[in-house]
């Protein structure tokens, strides 16, 4: 097997041992000490995230597997979120379903009850025949994955992008929810406790640690496919919700598998481990392949001993497989066993402290600017007809979104999806990302991306509370690209603060590049999670009045019309001062019962939010005049992704525009909704969008088959 | 002439077939020990006009190939004529 | 007794949901799982949705060679209810209780979606008595797709169609290639009922699209 370690990080080994390891050893440590597990090139700047809060219960701590929130009442919710993006780009179906999987252990790992999933979805476009076989397989996976062990996917965003084609982006969130007071961690102080596994392993999936922080090599990359076997983790899941009386601490077994889960697990301490008690899948397997092996569906418990038999009359109540294969040791070094005989001996502190790096950073130039911008009709037309404003439904159609009776906004239904606690309590859930912005800027993007999150769950009544956030991007060696990550670190940790919205988790992903070697755009992502302040909104269209709340500034640079168009003009800055008012105004007014329709203005501006009024067939007729805005320019009016707006649909603009007034937030009446189907009328010009539509509400479902 | 062609698609050996090994583990292995092992895998038959059998397995082979009908990370096919037909 | 079972197989996902709407529907139940499940301790059973054995092979085979659906075939013949929802009416149907074969969705895709659905037979345990003549609840399912090689005999054993919200079967709304949109069949005797459709799911106002909970008209019959 290949390692991933560079002849410094060797030469440190050898130097802190005194001596050359022996091959398994290499494996041990280059698992450990991959870019995936150890967050080497990115933990400096990820301890500058904001993490602290009133309703922290869990952050980002080392070796946690998930961060938790009070949402009152003695309960948590337990939030994740990861990408399986190289697995995805060579077998999307598994790639994508194994990434579900995984989430699900994470959450599990913390005696929490997984209750909803995301997806977010970034591929090329759907002219390239790859990109359509790509994004069928990914939804099929999540599908396949999430819907047999019986979690809804309740939202998600999906997009379209010329930076995916060769790589394509598989967010995936969890969401679970478990007593305050039963939080199970994932680190052991205590010598003694018996290891259990649960699951057999294999060969599949060797190596995908290292595999997830190199760049896709176009060999033959078998060894790091891994097949989703959703019903062992159906047992899994239910055989651990099960245990959580009898078990000190839960760890996932994902990337670097055994080796490093039992490391993880026993910070601190040290495990011996006997690999020849482990349940195997094949034949022939060698000590050095149980290691490392990435096989699916399995779990690491630690257990007192007298518990071990009740924790394994559980699973073999399922017939799968279940055994006690070591313990935790006082001696603070992991020693793995064949036969009797010594494979591994590391010292714990060696494995978990790998050198951390930070990387020389260049600022991009933007290239000289010669963009004309577009005639106003053509730009409507092209803006509304984007595939990432396309109907949804052909994808989360193939989610059971209903199962475990809690989802109350269906996917597709608002701007963010919204669930039902045990507690009573209702919860939105919103992920965003932008890549356009963080092209042109990742620290305005960063901000961008949680002021929009902010304001998506505002739509439909809730405050956030928290967040957690996954950070893509290309070859972090390269200064431009390790730059627009450190900014954008620095925008979300700004915005979080600046909301109250604390990060409780996160994963980095670099090395996401082309076939020849071009970083995607940088494309951090955040998901959010908020509470229903009391009432919430389920939007319906109607006829009405036409509110837009917040003041439009021209920022079309960094926007969906840019991409298109080419990127020109003044770039997006948030002023996160307004998107929070904003989004108190409207909260209110939902609380109110003022509005029935809000959106909040994102992507492809105002146009981009009222593509949903007219995809229920009913007419917009605007009055550009009277919308308050720093320009004139009616293209920056209808396609500025300024942030800190909303429109609403009301019977009562004036109560609409006292309300933001007193707020400290400006708001104007920009027209209505009509009866006139699929038209957008302006002063002086009628846009008939039928055909367009028409197109966009059948768009995926004729792309994809 | 007309061939008669199948295409089976088969997860490659190594890489895990869950479909297969629950049931070998619920079903076949329960029925009787006999049963060593379980592989699932997809089946399609074709009906292709062609002048000889070699050419006909190639045709149904590029098919898989170029249209993607299996992922030659994960699966291996096996392609075979299995009847034709005399024509004219 | 009177209590009604809902067996949990290894892969079962909804036997909690269903749990749940029992409840709201004034029926006293219990989660069993499947290989503690005694019959005789029961009035009635449900087999409830998910993915039994990951639905390998064909959805509900192999759940339906388990001995817990042999001590549920002994019920039904005893009279007792039995209803199947969703991959429980896959299992009803797999384990000859039920006549028909589900097979995959006409589009090949897994559909998730709310549907209206006309009340056709008001004789069996669970349409009994009930006054609407469209439902309205959520469907969730790859294999769903009614077929019975005898369309007389599936006109007689249909209990719900597939329709628009004013009790009209067309083919528009057939979501998965149903024979004549047939979601639900029951046995002649009808204490037999198998359904794609979740009434769990269209049991609760906040979780339903337009705060109908036309489910717990069904659940009802349980308890009738």
């Amino acid at each position: 097997m290949r390692l991933t370690l560079s002849p410094y990080e060797m030469e440190l080994v050898r130097r802190t041992l005194g001596r050359e390891p022996n091959e398994a050893e290499w494996l041990t440590i280059d698992a450990l000490w991959s870019e995936h597990c150890s967050y080497k090139s990115s933990k400096v700047y990820l301890k500058s995230l904001h993490s602290v809060g009133e309703r922290v219960v869990m952050g980002i701590e080392d070796w946690q597997d998930a961060g938790a929130l009070d949402v009152g009442d003695g309960w948590a919710i337990v939030l994740k979120l990861e990408s399986h993006n190289h697995p995805s780009a060579i077998d999307p179906f598994n790639g994508a379903a194994t990434g579900v999987g995984g989430i699900i252990r994470d959450i599990i790992s913390k005696g929490a009850r997984p209750v909803a999933l995301l997806d977010m979805i970034r591929v090329g476009p759907l002219e390239d025949e790859k990109s359509v076989w790509l994004l069928k397989g990914i939804i099929q996976g999540i599908g396949f994955y999430g819907n047999s062990i019986g979690v809804p996917v309740v939202g998600g965003e999906l997009s379209f992008d010329e930076t995916y084609r060769d790589n394509p982006l598989v967010d995936v969130a969890g969401v679970g929810v478990v007593r305050k007071d039963r939080i199970v961690p994932s680190v052991v102080k205590r010598p003694g406790l018996k290891l259990v596994i649960v699951g057999a392993t294999g060969i599949d999936g060797l190596g995908g640690a290292s595999f997830a922080s190199r760049k896709l090599s176009g060999e033959d990359e078998i060894g790091a496919v891994q097949i989703a076997d959703p019903f062992a983790g159906k047992i899994v899941l239910d055989g651990t919700l099960e245990v959580l009386d009898y078990v000190e601490a839960i760890k996932d077994l994902g990337g670097g598998g055994l080796v490093v889960a039992v490391t993880e697990m026993a910070n601190g301490v040290g495990a011996e481990v006997h690999l020849d008690r482990l349940p195997l899948r094949v034949e022939g397997m060698t000590p050095e392949m149980m290691l490392v092996s990435e096989t699916q569906e399995r779990m690491l418990f630690a257990v007192r001993p007298e518990n071990v038999e009740r924790v394994c009359e559980v699973f073999e109540y399922y017939e799968y497989p279940c055994a006690d294969i070591g313990e935790i040791t006082a001696n603070p070094e992991v020693v793995f066993k064949y036969k009797g005989k010594e494979v591994v001996r590391l010292p714990s502190r060696l494995l978990l402290e790998p050198p951390r790096y930070t990387y020389p950073v260049v600022r991009k130039r933007r290239p000289q600017d010669n963009v004309t911008p577009p005639p106003l009709e053509k730009a409507i037309r092209a803006v509304v007809s984007h595939p990432d404003l396309a109907d949804k439904e052909w994808a989360y159609s193939q989610f059971d979104y209903e199962v475990g009776t809690s989802t109350v906004l269906k996917p597709g239904e608002a701007d963010s999806a919204l669930i039902q606690l045990p507690n009573g309590k209702l919860l939105a859930l919103k992920g965003d990302a932008n890549q356009d912005l963080c092209e042109e800027d990742a620290y305005e993007c960063g901000r961008a991306i949680v002021a929009e999150a902010y304001r998506n769950l505002a739509a439909v009544g809730a405050e956030g509370i928290g967040l957690v956030d996954h950070l893509q991007f290309g070859d972090p060696r390269k200064p431009e690209v390790y730059a627009s990550f450190v900014d954008a670190v620095r925008g979300i940790s700004e915005a979080a603060r600046f909301f109250g919205t604390p990060i409780v988790g996160g994963k980095v992903s670099f090395h996401n590049e082309n076939k020849d070697g071009k970083p995607i755009k940088p494309t951090p992502l955040v998901v959010m999670a908020g509470l229903a302040k009391d009432k919430f909104l389920r939007p319906k269209v109607e006829e009405g009045r036409l509110v837009q709340i917040g003041l439009t500034r021209d920022e079309t640079r960094g926007t969906l019309l840019g991409r298109i168009f080419g990127q020109f003009g003044e770039l997006v800055r948030p002023r996160l001062n307004e998107d929070y008012l904003a989004s108190q105004v409207v909260i209110d007014l939902i609380n109110e019962g003022k509005v029935v329709f809000v959106k909040d203005v994102s992507k492809g501006g105002l146009v981009g939010s009222l593509v949903p009024v007219l995809a229920k067939g009913f007419g917009v007729k605007l009055n550009l005049d009277a919308m308050k805005s720093d320009s004139s320019s009616p293209l920056a009016k209808l396609f500025s992704e300024s942030t800190g707006r909303f429109v609403v649909i009301t019977s009562d603009p004036e109560a609409v525009v006292r309300k933001a007034y007193s707020r400290g937030v400006e708001a104007s009446v920009i027209g209505e909704v009509t009866e006139a189907s699929y038209s957008l009328e302006l002063d002086g010009l009628t846009v008939d969008l039928t055909e367009e539509i028409d197109r966009r509400n059948r768009l995926l479902y004729e792309v994809m088959g | 002439m007309k061939f008669t062609v199948e295409l089976i698609i088969m997860n490659k050996e190594g890489v895990r077939d869950p479909e297969g090994e629950t049931l070998q583990k619920y079903v076949a292995e329960k029925f009787t020990s006999k049963f060593l092992s379980t592989r699932v895998g997809k089946y399609l038959r074709f009906e292709v006009e062609g002048s000889s059998g070699e050419e006909v397995v190639e045709l149904v082979k590029r098919l898989a190939n170029e249209r993607k009908l299996y992922n030659p990370l994960v699966h291996k096919i096996e392609v075979r004529v299995v009847g034709q037909d005399g024509g004219d | 007794m009177g209590r009604t079972a809902v067996i949990k197989f290894p892969g079962t996902t909804c036997e909690v949901d269903v749990y749940r709407a029992l409840l709201e529907a004034g029926v006293e139940a219990e989660v069993v799982k499947y290989r503690d499940f005694d019959p005789d301790k029961y009035d009635a059973v449900v087999l409830p949705g998910g993915f039994s054995y990951g639905d390998y092979l064909r959805a509900g085979a192999i759940a339906a060679n388990t001995e817990a659906v042999r001590l549920v075939k002994e019920m039904a013949n005893e009279g007792k209810r039995v209803l199947g929802i969703c991959n429980g009416f896959q299992i009803l149907v797999e384990a000859g209780l039920l006549e028909g074969a589900l097979l995959p969705n006409l589009n090949l895709r897994f559909v998730s979606k709310w549907v209206y659905l006309r009340v056709l037979r008001k004789d069996t345990f669970l349409t009994e008595g009930i006054e609407k003549d469209v439902l309205y609840m959520p469907i969730a399912h790859a294999e769903g797709r009614y077929y019975h090689p005898d369309e007389e005999r599936a006109k007689r054993l249909a209990v719900l169609a597939y329709s628009n919200d004013r009790g009209e079967t067309s083919q528009d709304h057939n979501p998965n290639g149903s024979l004549l949109n047939i979601a639900s069949v029951a046995n002649e005797e009808g204490n037999v009922v198998g359904m794609m459709p979740h009434p769990e799911r269209a049991s609760f106002k906040l979780l339903s699209p337009n705060s109908s909970t036309d489910g717990l008209l069904l659940l009802r019959g349980l308890a009738r």
